[in-house]
């Protein structure tokens, strides 16, 4: 006899204890609770991996859905799954980055005082033009351009795929805007 | 005319201000994007804000730590990789700031910890891999400390036979440059078997022993304490290696002359075990050798009853402890061997780098020790044992996290913060737990799990963050005066009797 804690956001068990731990506690509304208890056969984690044991479709219980596989295999589809469980908040934060990071670049090197644009504003006034201010602009286009399609790279990475999955965990956004 | 140096003992502050101990910074969180606000808030041991610090993104001059485009005035230039950002969960990456191996005894290896005086307690990034590999030394090489009180030192061992044991500051930075650049000697301790490990020791200053576990580098080893060693805290402090020595002009050798080197040197008979009558036994009961970190690294701590536990991290299997007998109180000092396995998957230790493996943090009153090592790869999840100085009593915790961990912080007189990397989004804010070591040694089990780790989320909403989207924290133990906790806490000055039924 175990109570087996499940984890909220692993979508997966923890830890196992030999008591409650939920004893001593007040009175916490589940949705404030990152974990589910569960009252169980103690797993056997010499020949089983407590993260294998995940909700049941009833939501009632955990168990083992790579029950079949060798324990290697378990593994790998475990890191799968797991993948596809971190990846949407990924996929959304990434997006969000990218907006940050376009905005960052543009306000930071063509913000209102930064050089270039001084410099740009100083030749158009020699030159009695504004030739220097539209390539600035061409520029900031272009930088525009490349945030639009980072961030339609990213929504195009499905995140219930394995490999795409674990594409958007990996995805660095800085560096693909080169900054 | 030569004159003799002597170290003085201080003298207790009975006619200063006492200095309220909660009051002091115990640790930051920090967190930030090359495109947002990044920065730290440093909490006390009240939990109330000792300090903020954080830098925007929208102009210069706005303390964003790092030069980007917009603040240009800082040396640091790593906002957009993985060192100085927390968008990442510890689980995906091996560089991040927020790995449960860049916390220990000595800090979080990627920032300098603030000041405990002067009024500005927040820390400051170190530059980026450079700066955190070379400060990753001291973590490697830094030991225990079980039962002190005056945690304002350090002791170190690395692997080998000599020049191998160090005392210095608290401090990963200056024992970079010690250790590589030769600017404090090292010392040589005679080795009873073969060579030590690194991280390998435990100074018990309130028992004037020293413990030390050797090796023969094929995953075999044998415990050594030493008895009657001279005060490591005073040579830590005054960095005088020639204390009590007649001072001369050019004329000493520090291997003839050190009074700490010779004691070491001349007192090999002060080194159990030398003979077999009340010895420490061979180790025992390890359950599986894979690499560096389980070759030639560990965590010792030596009891007040001359128990002795040892921590390894297995990379790629997990962890274990052993646990010695008392030669005094037991009647032998054999190993019981494996006290504890936790297992798991794939994790790294020395062997990808000095950065990854076990650490060590301690209670300000260093009655109680945590080992730990990640359960995941570089830094994710959690494997914990925490020890009682006094007689040895372990517990332990396994978190099996593949996403983020969750780091041990000393947090009042005999406490820790069980610190979470979970996101901060969605107005959480930073989560953690407490878990009060008197309490839970007191109702627990030896070689139970009172899990360290559960409602971790109890803090949500009550402390804000630095970065305001997606972010996994970083945590930075504060270097504080613990002895405070011990002396200057208002039930003691007071004299407060403790009650007994």
């Amino acid at each position: 006899m175990a109570y087996l804690i499940y984890s909220k956001k692993e979508q997966h068990v923890t830890h196992q204890l030999d008591y409650d731990p939920r004893e001593g506690a007040g009175e916490i509304p589940n949705a404030e609770l990152s974990y589910i208890v569960f009252e169980g056969e103690k797993i056997d984690t010499e020949n089983d991996f407590i993260t294998n044991y995940r909700l049941n479709t009833a939501g009632d219980g955990v168990e083992n859905p790579y029950k079949s596989l060798s324990k290697a295999d378990q593994l790998a589809k475990f890191q799968d799954d797991q993948a596809k469980v971190y990846a949407p908040k990924y996929q959304q934060h990434n997006v969000e980055l990218i907006k940050s990071v376009t905005r960052s670049v543009l306000t930071g090197e063509y913000g209102e005082t930064a050089w270039k644009v001084e410099r740009a504003k100083e030749v158009d006034l020699i030159n009695g033009n504004d030739e220097a201010m539209k390539a600035l602009a061409v520029e900031k286009q272009a930088i525009r351009d490349k945030g639009n399609a980072i961030e339609a790279e990213i929504l195009a990475l499905d995140p219930t795929v394995p490999a795409d999955a674990k594409a958007l965990i990996e995805y660095d956004v800085a560096k693909k805007m080169g900054v | 005319m030569g004159r003799r140096v002597s170290v003085v003992q201080q003298k207790t502050g009975v006619t200063a201000t006492p200095k309220d101990p909660f009051e002091q910074p115990c640790f930051s969180h920090f967190g930030g994007y090359y495109s947002g606000s990044k920065g730290w808030f440093t909490l006390d041991h009240n939990l109330n804000i000792s300090n903020v610090m954080i830098g925007g993104n929208s102009g210069y001059n706005q303390w964003t730590c790092d030069n980007n485009s917009h603040s240009s005035e800082f040396s640091n230039n790593f906002a957009s990789s993985g060192w100085i950002q927390t968008t990442g969960q510890p689980g995906s990456d091996s560089s991040y700031n927020n790995l449960c191996t860049h916390v220990g005894y000595l800090g979080n290896m990627a920032h300098q910890s603030g000041s405990n005086a002067g009024g500005n307690h927040s820390p400051w990034i170190v530059g980026g891999s450079d700066g955190t590999e070379r400060r990753a030394y001291a973590f490697r090489d830094v030991c225990t400390l079980p039962g002190e009180t005056h945690q304002d030192y350090a002791v170190f061992m690395s692997y080998g036979n000599s020049d191998h044991f160090r005392v210095g500051n608290r401090s990963a930075s200056e024992y970079w440059m010690n250790q590589q650049y030769g600017k404090d000697p090292a010392f040589s301790i005679p080795m009873g078997w073969d060579r030590a490990m690194f991280g390998s020791c435990s100074y018990n200053r309130k028992r004037n022993k020293l413990a030390i576990m050797e090796t023969d580098d094929g995953y075999s080893y044998q415990p050594f304490v030493w008895s009657d060693v001279p005060n490591l805290r005073s040579y830590a402090h005054s960095r005088n290696w020639y204390q009590g020595v007649t001072e001369q002009s050019g004329t000493l050798d520090f291997s003839s002359n050190s009074p700490l080197q010779l004691y070491f040197t001349n007192n090999t008979s002060k080194r159990t075990p030398a003979s077999g009558t009340g010895s420490y036994g061979s180790m025992t009961g390890k359950p599986t050798n894979q690499t560096t970190e389980d070759q030639r690294r560990g965590q010792l701590v030596l009891c007040d009853n001359d128990r002795l536990v040892w921590f390894q991290m297995i990379p790629s299997y997990g962890s274990w402890v052993g646990r010695w007998n008392s030669p005094t109180v037991d009647g032998n000092g054999n190993c019981q061997g494996s006290i504890q396995n936790m297992s798991w998957t794939t994790s790294y230790g020395i062997d990808q780098g000095n950065r990854y493996g076990s650490r060590f943090v301690q209670t300000s009153d260093g009655r109680y020790i945590a080992a730990f090592c990640p359960a995941y790869y570089y830094g994710a999840g959690l494997m914990c044992t925490m020890i009682r100085v006094s007689d040895g009593k372990a517990l332990h915790t396994q978190w099996n996290s593949s996403g983020d961990t969750i780091v041990p912080i000393p947090y009042g007189k005999s406490s820790f913060l069980m610190c979470s990397s979970t996101n901060t989004d969605s107005g959480y804010g930073v989560q953690f737990t407490r878990f009060n070591c008197d309490y839970r040694f007191g109702n627990s089990s030896d070689n139970s799990n009172p899990s360290m780790v559960d409602y971790y989320e109890s803090t949500r909403y009550m402390f804000d963050h630095a970065y305001h989207s997606t972010s996994y924290p970083a945590f930075i133990p504060h270097m504080y005066d613990t002895s405070l906790f011990s002396n200057q806490t208002g039930d003691i000055l007071e004299g407060y009797d403790s009650y007994s039924a």
